[in-house]
């Protein structure tokens, strides 16, 4: 059994957390106030890069080596993204730390500026998320009455100006360079890669973009030292990570363990287990985008980047969805079809018309009046939407499950094909259609 | 329905705080929406002026959204999740069951003009499958029956806060 360790949801049940003078009294703050009276920004970097902490939005990419991908030399100014526009399906944890403790956000977001030598930081919030916009906001204004932010802070010389942004409803705003158009006004429109944003990004200025959670993590790791961060998880995937666990559990919610934690201990022990009566028959373990995991599989997952990946699939945003045994497979991937087209910016052909066409065949097979070859169909769908077919990711992130639900549970496709319904549960088998298809 | 002379001064400090006048459109155009409960076109025009732009450019962001309406929507507008985790609990289920006891489409308002339905991506709170969204107020673990308590709740003036309470 692993020790408990807790970087990020400590104190979360500390009445009070939310406001800043309790905040204060549990040692908030004070990492912020050291690293900007003892250290050099490049000292700030050097822990994060020792830390090893990776990305918690959805790439992994580790998050001292985005920062120094900003040029040293530039004239003008550069910015600081907060992405906190989190909507991967089944994805619910930087919502939990905006609205338990959004001060360990903003200590976080001033590290990292100061770290990156940024003047001026945006928080992206998804137009979802009011309340903790609310509650946000409320923090931001209490930090700045005590000068965390503002001018010379801590009497370092150091000025930091955050605003705060609330977006209006938008799945793909959370692809960071579509983040970047949405608040330059336009629509939320993603942009060739390269440049990249740390090069040409926020008003074509050097612009880092970071997640909720990672940035979470800088006050701890600016306390205890990258090297303690690095200690906990296994080499590749370091520290603590906030797993959302939904679907028909006993306890959804969100919980930190150290990465390396066995899902099978998670959904057992943090999660409960299943509802009473239902068996496990698959998880997506990383937000909806993440290729599927029959039972068998999830069995020998350890929440890691590494051990994901070499399964085969994903932690992408952190998004644990358990599904019964009785749940129609075909039935499921249509939500999942039909809310990545829905959600497709329609920039790009393949994606824009492949999504579509993948929820219509997927829909036509559901009610009965699928075709034996349109399997192959799905698959060769999403070889050609996917794969840097496309400006940003959503095509992937479309294909994935398609390509992963077909594979893995083919059969349940092939007998709704063969009989023309669903061999689940008789005629109330399916519940999820929406519209007559 | 012009613009109120606070929404234009908000919006003047928008354009103070953005290192572009386009950045405030978004802005602006929720903050109407707050008001009247949807977005006119003739406020769109009104909106171009005020923060100085095309008209063309506050339509571009006014229909990417899917929290911009364009329509009028009812007093409570009934966001109902529809996505995967609350799927896999009943919620499309729940949702065509409040279709029927409010006798209205997607897209249609009661004729009492204080309901309407969307059916909506994931709100990002799983933990409280199946679930309804009324503005700032989360109703968790929805079921036929607290569907029609709320709507009911609703219907005899209490607010969504009130409701929201437990």
């Amino acid at each position: 059994m692993m020790e408990e360790i807790r970087i990020i949801t400590r104190l979360f049940d500390v009445p009070g957390i939310a406001k800043v003078e309790t905040y204060l009294q549990q040692g908030g703050y004070e990492a912020l106030r050291r690293v900007l009276r003892e250290k050099k920004p490049e000292d700030v970097v050097g822990e994060v890069v020792a830390s090893g902490l990776r990305g918690r939005g959805g790439a992994g990419f580790p998050a001292g080596k985005k920062w120094q991908f900003l040029p040293a030399q530039h004239e003008g100014p550069r910015y600081f993204m907060c992405n906190a526009d989190e909507s991967e399906p089944g994805t619910f944890k930087d919502r939990l730390i905006m609205e338990k403790m959004p001060h360990l956000l903003l200590e976080g977001l001033a590290i990292a500026c100061y770290a990156t030598k940024v003047p001026k930081a945006y928080i992206y919030v998804r137009g979802e998320y009011v309340r903790a916009y609310e509650i946000l906001k409320e923090a931001l204004k209490e930090a700045y009455e005590k000068g965390f932010f503002g001018k010379n802070i801590f009497e370092s010389g150091f000025d930091l100006e955050v605003v705060i942004f609330l977006g209006a409803g938008a799945y793909i705003c959370g692809e960071e360079s579509a983040l970047l158009s949405s608040l330059e006004g336009k629509r939320g429109y993603p942009k060739i890669k390269p440049p990249f944003p740390a090069v040409s990004g926020y008003m074509r200025q050097p612009t880092i973009i970071n997640n909720v959670e990672t940035l979470a993590n800088l006050p701890w790791i600016l306390t205890h030292g990258g090297k303690a961060y690095a200690a906990i998880g296994t080499e590749q995937s370091t520290g603590t990570r906030l797993f959302c666990v939904s679907g028909p559990l006993q306890r959804p919610g969100v919980y930190e363990v150290p990465m390396g934690y066995p899902l099978k201990d998670l959904l057992e022990k943090e999660g409960g287990g299943l509802l009473d009566g239902k068996r496990l028959k698959a998880v997506i373990p990383g937000g909806s985008s993440a290729p599927v995991m029959t039972a068998n599989e999830a069995g020998s997952l350890t929440l890691d980047f590494e051990t994901a990946a070499k399964m085969g699939t994903m932690l992408g945003s952190g998004g644990i969805i358990v599904i019964p045994e009785e749940q129609c497979m075909v039935e499921l991937l249509y939500v999942i079809a039909e809310f990545y087209h829905h959600e497709s910016c329609g920039q790009c052909t393949p994606c824009r018309e492949g999504t579509g066409w993948m929820e219509k065949i997927i829909a036509a097979i559901l009610s009965g009046k699928g075709r034996k070859s349109d399997l192959d169909l799905l698959l060769s769908i999403c070889d050609n939407i996917a794969g840097g077919r496309s400006i940003c990711a959503l095509s992937d992130a479309a294909a994935l499950p398609v390509k992963s639900f077909v594979t893995k549970f083919r059969s349940e496709f092939e007998s709704h094909i063969a009989l023309g319904r669903c061999d689940l549960g008789g005629p109330e088998a399916h519940t999820m259609i929406f519209h007559e298809v | 329905m012009s613009l109120n002379p606070d929404i234009v001064k908000d919006i003047q400090q928008y354009l103070q705080r953005f290192e572009d006048r386009h950045t405030a459109i978004l802005p602006s155009l929720c903050l109407v929406q707050s008001q009247f409960g949807y977005v006119a076109a003739e406020q769109m025009t009104q909106l171009a002026e005020v923060i100085g732009v095309q008209p063309a450019e506050v339509e571009a962001i006014a229909t990417f959204y899917d929290m911009l309406h364009l329509r009028p929507m009812g007093k409570y507008p009934l966001r109902m999740c529809a996505n995967v985790s609350c799927s896999l609990l009943g919620a499309r289920k729940l949702c065509r069951d409040l279709h029927k006891y409010l006798g209205i489409r997607e897209g249609e308002v009661t004729d009492d003009q204080l309901f309407s339905i969307t059916k909506v991506e994931c709100l990002g709170a799983c933990e409280m499958a199946p679930l309804l969204q009324i503005g700032r107020e989360y109703f968790e673990k929805m079921s036929e029956e607290k569907l029609k308590k709320l709507v009911d709740g609703l219907r005899s003036g209490k607010t969504p806060e009130e409701l929201a309470k437990k």
